[in-house]
């Protein structure tokens, strides 16, 4: 039984029944990791859209203050010291700019304050060809340039210029180009925290880490950070779910970026999933035990018939099944149980006819047998007979007498002639006396038999003769025709003797 | 089959009842008490172990913490990360410590998980730089604005003495967004504008750290002629204003160096007035101390401590140095 009923109905119970769970398994899983995602990106999105909303609010306050900056009353026309003096002010009180640069309208410093200090008028540069000048002058409103580190104090700064406009004129008679400290904003926006590692980080166009709570990070070149939304390696390597909000100031833009380990953004997911697949592991449990007991409890008594019928084909009669169900396999069961017994009942049977057949046939054969005994002794009995039918009555020396008795037949003839010649052979007698006084009926067949007998003892040397013809044989033997010959006659034994004997003295 | 049943079934019996034998003979679970030992443990997040100042602040909280036996200080170090910091303090939480002190490295980052303490029942005394809010128990600290008037005023009042107009100052300012940059610094322009002929011209964010500050201080000498005041947020970036200008040989003897700390450690400020290398400094106390002594307070007598305990502050010069060190035990 290589490939049992039990096995091809466990197989087909129990893909079944397995299949569509794991099918639905999947796809739950699935589903549930791909809405957990969403949720994740949203949320993040979220965050990063804060972030992005805490920077331009910033940056806008930022290029407010450097408008104020020109706007001052009596700016644009004030002396340099008093230029100055607004210049740092600006940025020694408020602590936003790290470097403040005013230029004419042909982009000469006229004034330029850093942090690290006041200009001295004879490095004050000419800046006509920077982009910085020559864009805002053109378009008449504020210019932003690409983040950078300053090579000073590492700090991101923002290239920030806003014209100079001479109220009278309504043109710009000049620019004042600050680099805005993004170090503060930064650091609060790599320090938003949502979940347990996950960050935001900026980085630029050029993919320059700008900001990163792992200060490390800052100032390194990430080029692989610039794709979409979704599950994407990291800054630092590692999978991470990301998100892109970029954040556009003029010409230039910079990029903020949600980063937070995939591993934890998707805990949810893959608590659904693990859940699910545990949900999935007890119902095939389940369902693999019922299948087995099911198809044990179909399949039980049906292999437990095979193998009782299996054994009974091999001649076990006495096998039997148990009933174990009351259903149509019961009856089968049962009625298995019932051909079983009428089968083994009739076999009895058979076996006791077999054995009174047997007995019958010996009996038979004892019978023949002794039949045959019988049938021989008969036989015997007859040959016996049939020799005390013909007696040879040696008398004297050279006389035998035959008496026959009864009635002759063809065989008792036969009998007859052969015993006489044999006797005269034997005795060398020379006389015979065939006695026929004791025969009833002669016929004509019989009287020629007589006649060649003694015609055949004259051709041995003896006579013969007839000894008490009846009357009724006589006159049967004429009315035959019968023609005796020259056989001799007499009338009883006695005479024939007398006469014989007689002969025999004479001579 | 029933046999081997059985069999199992005495074999389980067995190894539980074996199991039950060895339970009862281990010893007890670690979180009791071992007899008379520490009785309340005391998480110290520290922001930065580098900074000279908050090594000493840690340093008197293990002082005041030796004279009460019963309390178990156990002390972490974020490095300036804030992240860092907020782990430490998180794993503070989770491991259950009776008291929180902690020295945040910035407000902002720290306010929600110093609140999330506080919200556990936690009592947290906060040193030095405040969080938001008023999750925490108490904070100690002293009035970093005032110190930094306290120094506008003295160098608004040298300057007129030494009759310097314009008057040239450059700062060497702390953390950028941490509370105590923003005061000293902010406390400080309240100070110089009493004289107007005070002026600021060089200003940057070296972030309390001496190593940081020598560079950004030899930039700004350099970029700067004229040099009278050289206003360091902590006294470590004011020696290395020092160090700068030793570097680039640069005459300081005319200037006017200050600091702010006054520790009374061999490498304090205290020392450095004592060796003419400050010329001013203001004493700013760790709190360390009154930490540990509110901390017992608050676990062995279930005292309500104020919200806020603010330190004084003294001016060292060369003329109180030495008494000063020796007040402050320094050694």
């Amino acid at each position: 039984m290589s490939r049992s009923i039990r096995t091809t109905w466990l197989t087909l119970l129990l893909s079944l029944s397995l299949l569509p769970l794991l099918i639905v398994g999947g796809i739950f899983s699935w589903s549930a990791y791909i809405r957990e995602q969403e949720h994740a990106l949203e949320f993040q999105r979220t965050v990063t859209g804060q972030a992005v909303v805490q920077l331009s609010t910033f940056i806008d306050t930022a290029a407010s203050e450097a408008r104020l900056i020109v706007q001052t009353p009596n700016f644009v026309g004030a002396t340099k010291g008093r230029q100055e003096e607004v210049l740092t002010q600006a940025l020694f009180y408020r602590n936003i700019f790290d470097d403040l640069a005013l230029l004419d309208a042909n982009g000469k410093e006229i004034v330029r304050a850093s942090r690290l200090g006041i200009v001295p008028p004879e490095q004050l540069l000419d800046r006509a060809s920077d982009d910085a000048f020559l864009k805002t002058i053109e378009q008449n409103k504020p210019w932003y340039g690409a983040v950078y580190l300053s090579p000073v104090t590492k700090e991101p700064l923002l290239p920030l210029a806003v014209p100079m406009i001479d109220s009278g004129v309504g043109k710009p008679i000049g620019v004042l180009i600050v680099q805005v400290r993004l170090r503060q904003i930064f650091d609060t926006v790599a320090n938003i925290q949502f979940g347990e590692k996950g960050a935001v980080e900026i980085i630029t166009t050029e993919g320059l880490m700008v900001a990163n709570r792992d200060p490390e990070m800052v100032g390194m070149t990430i080029g692989h950070l610039t794709t979409g939304d979704g599950v994407h390696p990291g800054a630092k390597g590692g999978s991470a779910l990301l998100t892109h909000a970029p954040l556009v100031l003029g010409d230039t833009s910079i990029l903020i970026i949600g980063e937070i380990p995939v591993v934890e953004a998707l805990t949810p997911a893959y608590t659904q999933i693990i859940t699910i697949a545990a949900l999935l592991l007890v119902s095939a449990l389940v369902a693999t035990v019922i299948g087995v007991i099911a198809v044990r409890w179909i399949t039980d008594p049906i292999q437990s018939l095979a193998v009782a019928s299996r054994l009974i084909s091999d001649g076990d009669l006495t096998q039997r099944v148990d009933v174990t169900v009351r259903n149509e396999i019961g009856s089968l069961q049962s009625e298995f149980n019932q051909m079983a017994q009428s089968l083994s009942a009739q076999r009895e049977s058979i076996a006791v006819r077999n054995t009174e057949l047997q007995s019958a046939l010996a009996e038979v054969r004892d019978r023949a047998a002794a039949q045959a005994l019988l049938i021989s002794e008969n036989a015997r009995q007859r040959e016996v007979i049939r020799e005390l039918s013909i007696p040879v009555l040696p008398v004297g020396a050279s006389t035998l007498v035959m008496p026959l008795i009864g009635t002759l037949d063809a065989e008792r003839l036969l009998d007859f002639q052969d015993r006489a010649l044999h006797a005269i052979e034997q005795t060398h007698a020379s006389r015979l006396l065939i006695d026929i006084t004791g025969v009833a009926v002669i016929d004509g067949e019989i009287a020629q038999g007589i006649v060649n007998a003694v015609q055949a003892a004259r051709l041995l040397g003896c006579s013969a003769a007839l000894v008490g013809i009846r009357p009724e044989v006589a006159q049967s033997l004429v009315g035959l025709g019968v023609d005796l010959g020259d056989v001799l006659t007499f009338k009883d034994l006695r005479t024939a003797l007398d006469r014989t004997l007689t002969i025999h003295a004479h001579r | 089959m029933p046999h081997r049943r059985l069999v199992h079934l005495a074999l389980i019996l067995l190894s539980a009842a074996l199991v039950a034998c060895g339970s009862t003979q281990q010893p007890p679970p670690g979180n009791a008490p071992a007899a008379g030992a520490k009785k309340f443990r005391i998480g110290m997040s520290q922001a930065n172990n580098a900074e000279p100042w908050r090594t000493a602040m840690n340093a008197q909280i293990a002082a005041a913490a030796a004279q009460h036996p019963e309390l178990e200080v156990t002390f972490t170090d974020a490095k300036q990360n804030n992240a860092q910091q907020v782990t430490d303090v998180e794993q503070f939480i989770s491991s259950g410590v009776d008291l929180l002190i902690i020295s945040p490295n910035e407000a902002t980052p720290l306010t929600n998980v110093v609140a999330k303490a506080y919200d556990k029942g936690i009592p947290v005394i906060v040193l030095d730089r405040k969080v938001n809010g008023d999750k925490y128990t108490l904070w100690i600290g002293a009035d970093n604005k005032l110190i930094g008037r306290k120094a506008g005023e003295y160098v608004a009042t040298w300057c007129k003495e030494q009759k310097h107009a314009p008057c040239n100052v450059i700062e060497l300012r702390g953390l950028e967004g941490s509370t105590p940059a923003l005061e000293r610094g902010d406390g400080f322009r309240e100070g110089i504008a009493a004289n107007p002929d005070v002026k600021i011209i060089a200003s940057q964010n070296a972030d309390w750290v001496y190593d940081k500050a020598v560079p950004l201080a030899e930039a700004m000498l350099k970029a700067n002629a004229a040099v009278d005041v050289i206003y360091g947020h902590n006294d470590p970036m004011g020696e290395a204003a020092i160090t700068a200008a030793k570097n680039i040989t640069r005459d300081l003897s005319k200037t006017l160096v200050l600091g702010i700390d006054a520790l009374p450690t061999p490498d304090g400020g205290i020392q450095s007035v004592l060796k003419n290398h400050l010329n001013v400094t203001y004493v700013y106390p760790t709190g360390g101390t009154q930490a540990i002594e509110w901390a017992v307070k608050i676990l062995e007598t279930k005292a309500t401590p104020p919200k806020e305990i603010v330190l004084e502050t003294e001016e060292v010069t060369s003329v109180n140095a030495a008494a000063i060190y020796q007040k402050y035990g320094g050694k």
